[in-house]
C-alpha cells in the first residue's frame, strides 16, 4: 500500500515536472509551425504598436500637446484637406498608401491612430471575463449543490443570446459610449469562461495526481494554485488567445453599426461603415480598415489555434 | 509460411525527434500456429499489431518486410490493404466498450462483415441467409438470446458480450491470421477464461493462426505454441512456450516469470524487477536491459547484443549466450 | 420511439421554458441596473428627443414602472406571453406587428444560411480530417480561418462588390425588385406568399435578392462547424470502432464518410443553436449592407433612432427563437444518439 501511494506520488510529481518543462518549451514548440510564427508576429506588432501609440495618445491628452498623438504617424489623422478628398491609394508617400477619406484625411494614419482602442477593449474584456469566469466557475465546481445550479442556469441563459445582440441591448441605454461598450461587452463576455473553468476543475479534481496530492496533505494554497489552477488553465489560455480576436470582431462590428465612439475619433469598424456609401468606386475607404481587422484577428486565431493543438497533442510536426 | 516478418523497424516522428518504437523485429509463423507477444506497456508489442494491419498512426513509419502469404504489407497502398483486411488478417482490440460503432445495431454490424465476405468470395447470399448466419454465429459464441442481441446497440451489452460479438466477426470473416491485442485486459477474470477458450476454439476449428499480444505471461503460456518476449522495442527472447516457462534464457524473461504470483500463501513478498523501462528518447548504451539486469557485466554496458538463433529453435538477445 | 426518448424530449422542453423565463428576467433586470429609477426607465422607453414630464408619467403608468420589481418582472413576462411587446414610439405601431413583419424575412435568410453553413462545415471538416496534414487540409484551414476572422461586414462587402457591382450577376441591395407588386400577405413569409399567389416572377426576384445575403451569413458561421467537425472526426478516427470497421475490410473512404462522420456529427448537432445565434448576429450586419429589410435592418434602424422598445422586443424574440433552435437541436441529438438516456 505504501508502495502504491509512493508510486502515485512519483507519477504525480513527474507529471507536474513534465508540465512545467512543456511550458518552458512553449516558445520552441510554437515556433515549429510557420503559421504560428506569422500569428505571433502579427499579435506582437499589434499589441506593441497599440501600447506605444496608446501611451502617446494618453500623454497628448494629459499634456495638451496634441501633436504628440501623431508624432509617429505618417500624417495628422485629423488634418482635413478638402482638395485631397477620396484620393486613391498610391505608393508615393506613406500617408497615401491606403488612400484618403471624404474629408481628405489619410486612411492609413487614421487606422494607426485607431488601433490602441481595439487593443484596450480586447484586453479589458478578456481579462475581466477570465476573472469573473474563474470565480464563478471554480465556485460552481467546488461547492456544487444549489450554488452550482444557479450559476450554471445563469451562464446558460446568457449564452443563449448572441453577444452582439445582448451588447446592443445593454449599451443603448448606456448611451453607446466607448466605456459603455466596454462595460456592455464585459457584462456579456464571462459565461464561456465560467463553463470552461467549471469543466476544467471538475476534470482535474478527479485526476490521480490531484487525488494523490490530497492524500499527501499538500498545503491548501499550494494545492489550489499548483495542482488545480495551473493544471486547468492551459486550455483556457489557448481559448483566451483566440478570444482577443473575437472581442475585436464584436467591437468593430458594434462600431460599424454606430455604437461606441463619438464621431471625430477614428475607429476601424466605423471607418468601414462610413466608406460603404462610396462603394464600389472608392473601395479603399471600407476595404483597408476591414482588412486590417481581419489580419489582427487572424494573428490571434493562429496563435490560439496552435496552442490548442499543442495542448491536445494534435501537433502536426 | 503464413507470415514472415523480416527486419521490421517502426518509428514515430515527434516534437522531440524520431523515436524508434520497434527495431529489428523478426517472426516466422506457420498456418495454425499461435504466437504470443509478451511485454510491458511501451515495449512495442501493440505497435507490431498495428504494423501488420497497417493501422499505424499518421506519424508512424514502418520499414522492412511483412510478408503475409507472400504479399509485402509494408509496400501496399491503402486500397490494396483494404482487400487484405477482414478475410486475410483481422484484429481484436483491447477496449471492448469502444470496439463497436455506437450508433449502429449489433446485427447490422455483423451483417456488414458477412456482406464483405459475401462480395469478396462471390457467395451471393440473400439478406435472410446473412441474418441467419449472424444469429448462428452468436449462438456459437454462447451469447444468450441472439435474436435480441442483434437488435441491441453496443452500449446495451456488457464488455464480455461485445468482445464475443467481435470474435464472432472473426468467425464470419475467417481470416487466415487473427491478431488479438490484449483482448482480455479490460475484462473480469471469469470472462477472460471464456475469451481465451474461444480463441483456442477458433484456432482448432478454423485453423486460424493467432498472434496474441499480452502483458500476462501465464495467459500466453496457456494459449500459445511460441512466446516472444519484448523489451524496449526489441525481441529479447523467442522460445516455444513450454521451454520458455521451464528454462527461460534471458534474465528479463526470468524476472517476468518470477513476478507471476503463483504461491501467494507460502512466500510473503512478490518479486518485482527493479527500476522501470527506459524512455524511447533516452536509451541506455549497450544492452537496453542493463540498468535493471541482475546478471549485468562489463560488456552489457558497452555493446548491444544481437538476437541469436540457437539449435533448439529458440533465440535470445543476451551476452550470456554468446 | 422509445419511452426514454419521449421522457428526454419532455424534460428538454421544460428546460427550454425555464431558460426562457430566466432570460426574460435577466434582460429586464439588466435595463433596471442601467436605468434604476422609474423616471430614467421611462426616458429610455420614450426614446430620443424631448419628452415632457407628463408624457413620462404616462409611460410610467402604462408600463407600471412604479410597482415593486418582482411584480414588474411578472408583469413583463405575462405581457410577453400575451404578445404585448410595447408600442413603438417611432413607427407608432405595436412592436409585435413590426417584428411580425420583419422576423419572417430574416428567417428566410437565416434558415437557408444555417443549412448552407452546416453542410459546408460538415463536408470541409470531414475532408480536412481525412486529408490530415496534406495540402487539402491546409486549404480548408486557410479558408475557414479567413472567413472566421474577418469582420462580418468585410465578407458582405466583398460579395456585394464582386458579384453585384463588378460581375452584375445578382442585385446589390433590397428585398425584391421594387417594380413588382407585392402578393397578398397570408403567412408573413414573402417566399410562401409568392408561392400561394402563384406569382412566379416575384418568387424568383426574392430568391435573386436572397442569394448573396444567405451566402454571406453562411460563410460567416461555417468556420466553427468545420473546426469542430475536423477535431471530432480525428477523435473518432482514432477510436477502436473506426479501426475495427477498417479491419472488417471497409474501404477507408467509406469508413471516413459513414462510420466516422456519422459519429462525429453527433456533437455537431449541439452547435446548431450556437450557429443559429451566430447567423442571426451576422444577419444584423449583412441586412444592413444589402439593405434587406428584415429584423437585422430593423435593429440597425432602432439603434440609429435610439428606439429602445424595439431593441428590447427584438432581443426577446431572438432569444425565443434561439431557445426553440436549441430545443430542436436537443431533440435531434436524442434521435441521432442511441446512447441518450435519462441523466
Amino acid at each position: 500500500m505504501i508502495n502504491e501511494t509512493n508510486k502515485i506520488k512519483n507519477d504525480s510529481e513527474s507529471k507536474l515536472i513534465r508540465k512545467r518543462r512543456d511550458r518552458s518549451n512553449f516558445l520552441k514548440l510554437m515556433s515549429k509551425d510557420k503559421t504560428a510564427i506569422i500569428g505571433m508576429v502579427i499579435v506582437v506588432a499589434f499589441l506593441g504598436w497599440s501600447a506605444i501609440q496608446g501611451l502617446l495618445e494618453y500623454l497628448s491628452g494629459y499634456t495638451g500637446y496634441s501633436y504628440l498623438s501623431y508624432i509617429l504617424l505618417p500624417s495628422n489623422p485629423f488634418h482635413t484637406v478638402l482638395a485631397d478628398r477620396l484620393l486613391a491609394p498610391s505608393s508615393k508617400t506613406v500617408w497615401m498608401w491606403f488612400g484618403t477619406n471624404f474629408e481628405g484625411e489619410s486612411i492609413f494614419s487614421r487606422m494607426l491612430y485607431a488601433m490602441p482602442r481595439d487593443a484596450l477593449v480586447s484586453v479589458i474584456v478578456v481579462f475581466s471575463a477570465i476573472a469573473i469566469g474563474a470565480i464563478l466557475g471554480i465556485a460552481a465546481a467546488y461547492r456544487g449543490g444549489w450554488l452550482e445550479t444557479i450559476i450554471m442556469r445563469l451562464t446558460d441563459s446568457f449564452l443563449a443570446i448572441p453577444a452582439l445582440i445582448l451588447v446592443i441591448a445593454i449599451s443603448i441605454p448606456l448611451r453607446a459610449t466607448y466605456s459603455g461598450v466596454i462595460l456592455g461587452l464585459s457584462i456579456v463576455w464571462w459565461p464561456t469562461y465560467t463553463r470552461f473553468f467549471r469543466g476544467q476543475v471538475l476534470r482535474v479534481k478527479n485526476m490521480d495526481y490531484v487525488q494523490a496530492a490530497k492524500i499527501n496533505n499538500v498545503k491548501p494554497r499550494n494545492f489550489f494554485i499548483k495542482y488545480l489552477f495551473l493544471n486547468s488553465i492551459d486550455p483556457i489560455i489557448a481559448y483566451a488567445a483566440l478570444d482577443f480576436g473575437n472581442v475585436i470582431l464584436t467591437y468593430s462590428t458594434l462600431a460599424f453599426l454606430g455604437i461606441g465612439l463619438s464621431v471625430p475619433i477614428p475607429e476601424l469598424g466605423a471607418m468601414a461603415s462610413n466608406g460603404l456609401q462610396f462603394l464600389p468606386a472608392d473601395w479603399w475607404y471600407s476595404f483597408f480598415p476591414g482588412i486590417s481587422i481581419l489580419i489582427i484577428v487572424i494573428g490571434f486565431v493562429l496563435v490560439g489555434d496552435r496552442y490548442q493543438d499543442l495542448i491536445n497533442n494534435r501537433i502536426d510536426y | 509460411m503464413l507470415l514472415e516478418i523480416k527486419d521490421l523497424n517502426v518509428s514515430y516522428k515527434t516534437v522531440n525527434g524520431v523515436a524508434s518504437i520497434l527495431e529489428d523485429f523478426q517472426l516466422q509463423m506457420q498456418e495454425g500456429q499461435i504466437v504470443s507477444i509478451v511485454g510491458e506497456s511501451g515495449s512495442g508489442k501493440s505497435t507490431l499489431g498495428q504494423a501488420v494491419t497497417k493501422l499505424l498512426p499518421m506519424s508512424g513509419i514502418a520499414e522492412g518486410q511483412i510478408l503475409l502469404n507472400g504479399t509485402n504489407i509494408v509496400k501496399l497502398r491503402e486500397d490494396q490493404m483494404t482487400e487484405q483486411r477482414g478475410t486475410e488478417v483481422f484484429m481484436i482490440f483491447q477496449n471492448p466498450l469502444n470496439s463497436l460503432n455506437p450508433v449502429k445495431r449489433v446485427g447490422s454490424q455483423l451483417i456488414e462483415a458477412i456482406n464483405i465476405r459475401n462480395t469478396r468470395k462471390k457467395e451471393n447470399l440473400t439478406e435472410e441467409l446473412m441474418y441467419e448466419e449472424a444469429v448462428e454465429t452468436l449462438k456459437i459464441m454462447r451469447l444468450p438470446d441472439p435474436d435480441e442481441i442483434m437488435k441491441r446497440y453496443p452500449h446495451e451489452l456488457s464488455g464480455g458480450q461485445v468482445q464475443r460479438v467481435v470474435i464472432s466477426m472473426a468467425i464470419i470473416l475467417k481470416p487466415k491470421l487473427l491478431i488479438a491485442d490484449e483482448p482480455t485486459t479490460a475484462l473480469d477474470v471469469t470472462i477472460q477464461a471464456q475469451v481465451i477458450n474461444l480463441l483456442k476454439q477458433l484456432n482448432r476449428e478454423y485453423k486460424m493462426s493467432i498472434i496474441f499480444i499480452t502483458h500476462d505471461l501465464s495467459l500466453a503460456y496457456v494459449l500459445s505454441d511460441r512466446i516472444i518476449v519484448m523489451y524496449a522495442g526489441r525481441i529479447v527472447e523467442s522460445n516455444p512456450s513450454e521451454s520458455l516457462i521451464k528454462s527461460p534464457l534471458h534474465p528479463y524473461t526470468d524476472g517476468l516469470l518470477k513476478s507471476v504470483p503463483t504461491d501467494y500463501k507460502t512466500s510473503g513478498t512478490l518479486f518485482s524487477i527493479s527500476g522501470s523501462p527506459p524512455s524511447f528518447f533516452d536509451m541506455p548504451v549497450g544492452c537496453r536491459f542493463n540498468l535493471r539486469c541482475p546478471k549485468v557485466f562489463e560488456k552489457c554496458r558497452e555493446e548491444e547484443p544481437k538476437l541469436r538463433g540457437r539449435t533448439d529453435g529458440s533465440s535470445v538477445r543476451c551476452w550470456l549466450y554468446e | 420511439m422509445n419511452s426514454a426518448l419521449i421522457l428526454y424530449i419532455i424534460r428538454r422542453t421544460i428546460y427550454a421554458v425555464v431558460s426562457l423565463l430566466f432570460i426574460i428576467t435577466i434582460v429586464y433586470l439588466l435595463i433596471h441596473a442601467v436605468a434604476p429609477s422609474p423616471l430614467a426607465l421611462a426616458k429610455v422607453y420614450a426614446g430620443p428627443g424631448h419628452t415632457s414630464k407628463s408624457q413620462l408619467l404616462a409611460i410610467i403608468k402604462e408600463y407600471d414602472l412604479n410597482a415593486p420589481l418582482p411584480n414588474q418582472v411578472l408583469n413583463y413576462i405575462s405581457n410577453i406571453f400575451h404578445g404585448n411587446l410595447g408600442f413603438d414610439p417611432s413607427f407608432h405601431r405595436p412592436e409585435i406587428d413590426l417584428i411580425g413583419r420583419y422576423l419572417p424575412r430574416t428567417l428566410e435568410l437565416v434558415i437557408p444560411a444555417l443549412l448552407f453553413s452546416m453542410l459546408l462545415g460538415l463536408y470541409t471538416g470531414a475532408f480536412g480530417a481525412s486529408k490530415r496534414r496534406k495540402a487539402g487540409d491546409q486549404v480548408v484551414k486557410g479558408v475557414y480561418l479567413v472567413t472566421w476572422a474577418s469582420p462580418p461586414f468585410l465578407v458582405a462587402i466583398f460579395l456585394q462588390v464582386f458579384f453585384a457591382y463588378d460581375l452584375h450577376l445578382l442585385p446589390a441591395t433590397g428585398l425584391v425588385n421594387p417594380v413588382l407588386l407585392t402578393p397578398k400577405d397570408v403567412t408573413g413569409f414573402p417566399l410562401l406568399d409568392a408561392l400561394i399567389a402563384g406569382d412566379f416572377t416575384y418568387f424568383v426576384s426574392l430568391i435573386h435578392h436572397m442569394i448573396l445575403p444567405v451566402v454571406a451569413i453562411g460563410l460567416l458561421s461555417f468556420g466553427i462547424i468545420t473546426r469542430l467537425t475536423r477535431a471530432s472526426m480525428l477523435d473518432t478516427m482514432e477510436s477502436e470502432y473506426f479501426k475495427l470497421g477498417l479491419m472488417k475490410g471497409i474501404s477507408r473512404k467509406r469508413a471516413v464518410y459513414t462510420v466516422a462522420l456519422r459519429n462525429a456529427s453527433i456533437p455537431i448537432v449541439t452547435l446548431l443553436a450556437l450557429t443559429f445565434g451566430y447567423a442571426v448576429a451576422g444577419a444584423v450586419v449583412v441586412e444592413d449592407i444589402f439593405s434587406y429589410h428584415g429584423m437585422g435592418w430593423f435593429i440597425v434602424y432602432a439603434i440609429t433612432n435610439l428606439d429602445y422598445i424595439a431593441i428590447l422586443g427584438t432581443t426577446i424574440i431572438i432569444a425565443i427563437s434561439i431557445i426553440i433552435a436549441n430545443l430542436a437541436a436537443d431533440i435531434l441529438y436524442g434521435v441521432l444518439d442511441p446512447r441518450v438516456k435519462l441523466e
